[in-house]
């Protein structure tokens, strides 16, 4: 979401530019009046779906009357009067006004205020270039002379942009012609590889930054190599037992994980985040208490992908938040889980080699029986925060130390080495 | 509150006894809302520009040679356009902080302040000083450490010298002084950015303060004096919800003026115009003031007063301008901040004297085709936008050369409209490296300025 944060990300990037420094300052951070107007432009590949976010009050004096009840139609005609794209022949896009709806901001200098967030979806003509237009825009501008729309491209498949952090100029009212120019947008042009590499880099983020998934994989792999008997973990199989059962456990959870993947982001299911959350959170649990001692003994497999089937849901918000048109979203789905797959696939180097050669030794028990348990306490911790809606003290711990995981792993490798040259079978 | 009313009484009398910017400091407005005189001395003597160098050079005396380095930067309109009316910590200023200086520097550093503004009770050091207490009074009722008068900075722009150019700024959150002297002359006093949260009256370290009483009654009055037929010339449709020409909006003036001439007006209400501007342009040294109201009353035919939301400045969205040949004064009531009543935004500028006129180049710069080209993100990685405002038809090329000035490549060339433009190109196949990058308008190139490309 944009916020001032990010405004001060762009500043930073933006060190060199001297007069857009001044023009951003000018325009957001200087005023202490609210803040000015967000356009941000979704790029689709044959639309563009603009977000228009307006603070209330503002939007109320421009619109000369307050929003009560549903003012969908008098709303669609306002902006018909006052956003207009048109192509490079003079040609003027279709505009679909869809939706709009209140929501509570805060912002530094202001603090609380309730803003609109408007959806206008724009459909060019047939042969008209839709990455080359003229936005004619002065919503609210044409009443509030010192009202200004900064706009963003949010997102733009082609060019592998989905975090909405470009911003590509402000309209405002030229004081000494007293004009609100047009505003022309030519945005690059991108390529379907370029859209695919950057959903595969989102995969691989996702991940990466999905703790509760990664210690998911760890935790069912931890007993990956053992052999159990009587509802007992029993020692190790042998590295061609484990390196069999790992690959079938992986592959299980990618299947599982997939078919939801799919299904979520196709919009045929989209079950509620909170309790996919919490499911993943016992997932974990439950396999922690696996790991210690078997419940679910050589039915690993199905265990995978059962879980997966939820984790996958998790994935597919994700890909369900970035207003893909349905054409991008058959190369974005397999970006994503190729993405995904990659980095699960990174992860299990890193740390499987360990856990193999620690196996061999009476002192894996101790390290599985360790390790499970913290796990499982982190399970518990994110399932009580997922369900209270506030972090505790240990979901705070986690969040904090899993970008040190690295250190975990060189901690596990070098301990390995230790156990491996000092103690005999 | 009975004090109050009896303060505004008597300044508002004092407003139409009022002839001329030199009798300004009169008697009776020193009976005004300021109460702390104490730091009031010099009366209404003549401070000269070799007094302010002496004084600029007695409190850089004062700093160690790390502080010199701080305080002490070459006179440039990139330097000289950092003011900003948000605190520091939000906006950051050149120059010293004065909340690091001992008790020595800081006295050394408000005497030079203090002969840079003017001595009228309630405007010039006496407003500045209301002004500091009012951030002080900020940071104790819920601003926090980001407020305060500690957080204010002095910076010499160039050397003061009685010859050449500098520029002494004292700015923070809700004042900025920037004083251009030019060969021994003050030559522009502006930008001179003048606000205040909380508005009404406050008592901090013993005083009572209530330092834009002054502005807003003045500029009540010229209101107040206007007819109703007057009034509705003077309004302005649309709604102002700040100040247009704030922090970086400068030489971006209206070309054509809004409001009511004031040619039609009476002597009594051209006075009341004149009483207002007075109250911005005696925030400077008597002498360089009456200089400013002098050529103020000679243009004053020609000024025009505007307004919008209604004539008592009490509610949000009130605003009044005064824009003359010269002056440019704005004033705009917002919502609080910290404190939740309604406080006031304001800004004195010059139309040909902001930054003493040393920017006036740049001001044709916004007139020329293509104008206002920036570029960003720089570095580049891979796309980059440019935006750039043309005012006419023109067939545009974007142009990167190498640091030899020859032609590297051109991504992007088009026919283009009156307007902004946002181009955004690849330049994923430019290798890594320095460049420069201009616009190119029916075969004109604009000046260049660098890209990197990592």
């Amino acid at each position: 979401m944009l916020n001032l944060t990010r405004f001060f990300f762009i500043m930073i990037h933006l060190k060199k530019v001297p007069y857009l420094l001044c023009l951003l300052f000018s325009s957001l951070l200087f005023s202490h009046p609210l803040p000015n107007t967000v356009v941000n432009l979704n790029v689709q590949s044959k639309s563009i779906l603009i977000k228009i976010q307006v603070p209330k009050q503002n939007f109320e004096i421009a619109f000369k009357s307050k929003i009560a009840g549903n003012q969908t139609v008098a709303i669609s005609k306002y902006f018909s009067d006052h956003i207009q794209i048109e192509d490079q022949n003079h040609q003027f896009w279709t505009m679909e006004f869809l939706d709009y709806h209140l929501q509570s901001k805060t912002a530094e200098f202001v603090g609380k205020y309730d803003e609109i967030l408007f959806r206008i979806k724009f459909l060019p003509n047939k042969n008209s270039n839709g990455r080359d237009f003229t936005m004619h825009y002065d919503a609210i501008m044409h009443e509030i002379t010192n009202h200004q729309a900064l706009v963003y491209v949010a997102s733009d498949w082609e060019n592998g942009i989905h975090d909405d952090s470009q911003q590509i100029g402000i309209i405002g009212l030229d004081v000494p012609t007293n004009t609100v120019f047009p505003l022309h947008i030519s945005l690059a042009n991108g390529s379907k590889w370029k859209g695919f590499k950057s959903m595969v880099a989102l995969g691989m983020t996702h991940i990466s930054e999905g703790t509760d998934h990664l210690l998911f994989l760890l935790v069912l792999l931890l007993s990956a190599p053992l052999i159990s008997k009587e509802k007992k973990w029993i020692g190790s199989g042998g590295t061609k037992y484990s390196l069999i059962r790992i690959l079938k456990i992986a592959t299980a959870f990618t299947i599982g994980h997939s078919i939801t993947l799919i299904i979520g982001a196709f919009g045929l299911f989209n079950p509620n985040t909170k309790p996919v959350e919490i499911l993943i959170a016992l997932s974990i649990l439950i396999t922690a208490i696996h790991a210690i001692k078997p419940i679910f003994p050589n039915k690993e497999i199905y265990v995978a992908s059962g879980f997966g089937l939820i984790h996958g849901l998790a994935f597919a918000s994700v890909l369900s938040n970035l207003d893909l048109d349905s054409s991008q979203l058959t190369l974005s789905l397999l970006g994503f889980n190729v993405g995904i797959e990659l980095m699960q696939l990174v992860v299990i180097i890193l740390v499987m080699p360990w856990f193999l050669l620690l196996s061999q030794f009476k002192v894996y028990q101790w390290v599985r029986i360790i390790g499970a348990s913290m796990s499982g306490i982190a399970a518990i911790a994110w399932a009580v925060e997922r369900f209270t809606e506030q972090s505790n003290s240990i979901s705070v711990l986690i969040q904090n130390s899993a970008t040190q995981a690295i250190w975990f792993v060189l901690g596990l490798a070098c301990f390995s080495i230790f156990i491996r040259i000092a103690v005999k079978k | 509150m009975k004090i109050l009313f009896h303060s505004i009484l008597i300044l508002t009398l004092g407003f139409f006894s009022f002839l001329g910017a030199k009798n300004y400091s009169s008697n009776e407005l020193k009976s005004g809302s300021f109460n702390n005189q104490s730091t009031v001395s010099n009366a209404t003597t003549a401070v000269s520009t070799q007094e302010i160098v002496d004084l600029a050079n007695a409190f850089k005396a004062t700093l160690s040679a790390s502080q010199i380095t701080t305080m002490q930067l070459s006179y440039t309109l990139t330097n000289a356009r950092t003011w900003s009316n948000l605190p520091a910590s939000m906006s950051s200023r050149l120059g010293i902080k004065m909340g690091t200086l001992n008790a020595t520097q800081l006295a050394a550093a408000k005497a030079l302040v203090q002969a840079m503004t003017g001595t009228p009770i309630g405007e010039g050091y006496n407003e500045v000083q209301g002004l500091w207490a009012a951030d002080d009074y900020l940071s104790a009722n819920g601003g926090g450490s980001n407020y305060g008068a500690g957080n204010f900075y002095i910076a010499f722009f160039g050397t003061p010298s009685m010859t050449g150019t500098f520029e002494i700024q004292m700015t923070g959150h809700h004042r900025t002084v920037s004083n251009t002297y030019i060969n021994g002359n003050l030559v522009g006093a502006t930008p001179s950015f003048v606000a205040t949260e909380p508005y009404a009256s406050f008592t901090s370290g013993g005083n009572t303060y209530q330092p834009m009483l002054e502005e807003k009654t003045a500029l009540v009055n010229m209101l107040a004096g206007l007819t109703s037929t007057q009034l509705a010339t003077a309004h302005l449709a649309t709604t102002y919800s700040d100040i247009i020409l704030g922090p970086q909006d400068d030489w971006i003036f209206p070309t054509t003026k809004v409001g009511l001439q004031a040619n039609s007006l009476s002597s009594t209400q051209k006075q009341l115009i004149l009483n207002a501007i007075g109250t911005y342009v005696n925030d400077v040294d008597d002498s360089s003031a009456a200089a400013f109201m002098a050529q103020y009353t000679a243009e004053i035919d020609d000024t025009f007063i505007a307004y919008a939301g209604t004539a008592t400045l009490n509610n949000q969205n009130d605003y009044i301008r005064i824009d003359g040949p010269g002056v440019w004064i704005e004033y705009s009531t917002q919502n609080g901040i910290i404190l939740s009543p309604k406080h006031p935004h304001s800004i004195w500028r010059d139309h040909r004297k902001d930054y003493g006129g040393t920017g006036a180049p740049l001001s044709t710069q916004n007139f020329s085709m293509v104008s206002r080209i920036s570029n960003f993100p720089n570095p580049v990685v891979e796309n980059t936008t440019f935006t750039f405002n043309l005012t006419q038809n023109a067939a545009v090329k974007i142009n990167i050369y190498d640091l030899n000035g020859r032609l590297i490549s051109t991504p992007y060339k088009n026919s283009l409209e009156p307007g902004n433009n946002s181009i955004t190109v690849d330049l994923s196949d430019l290798s890594s490296g320095t460049y420069l990058y201009a616009i190119e308008t029916n075969g004109i190139k604009s000046s260049s300025s660098k890209l990197i490309k990592k």
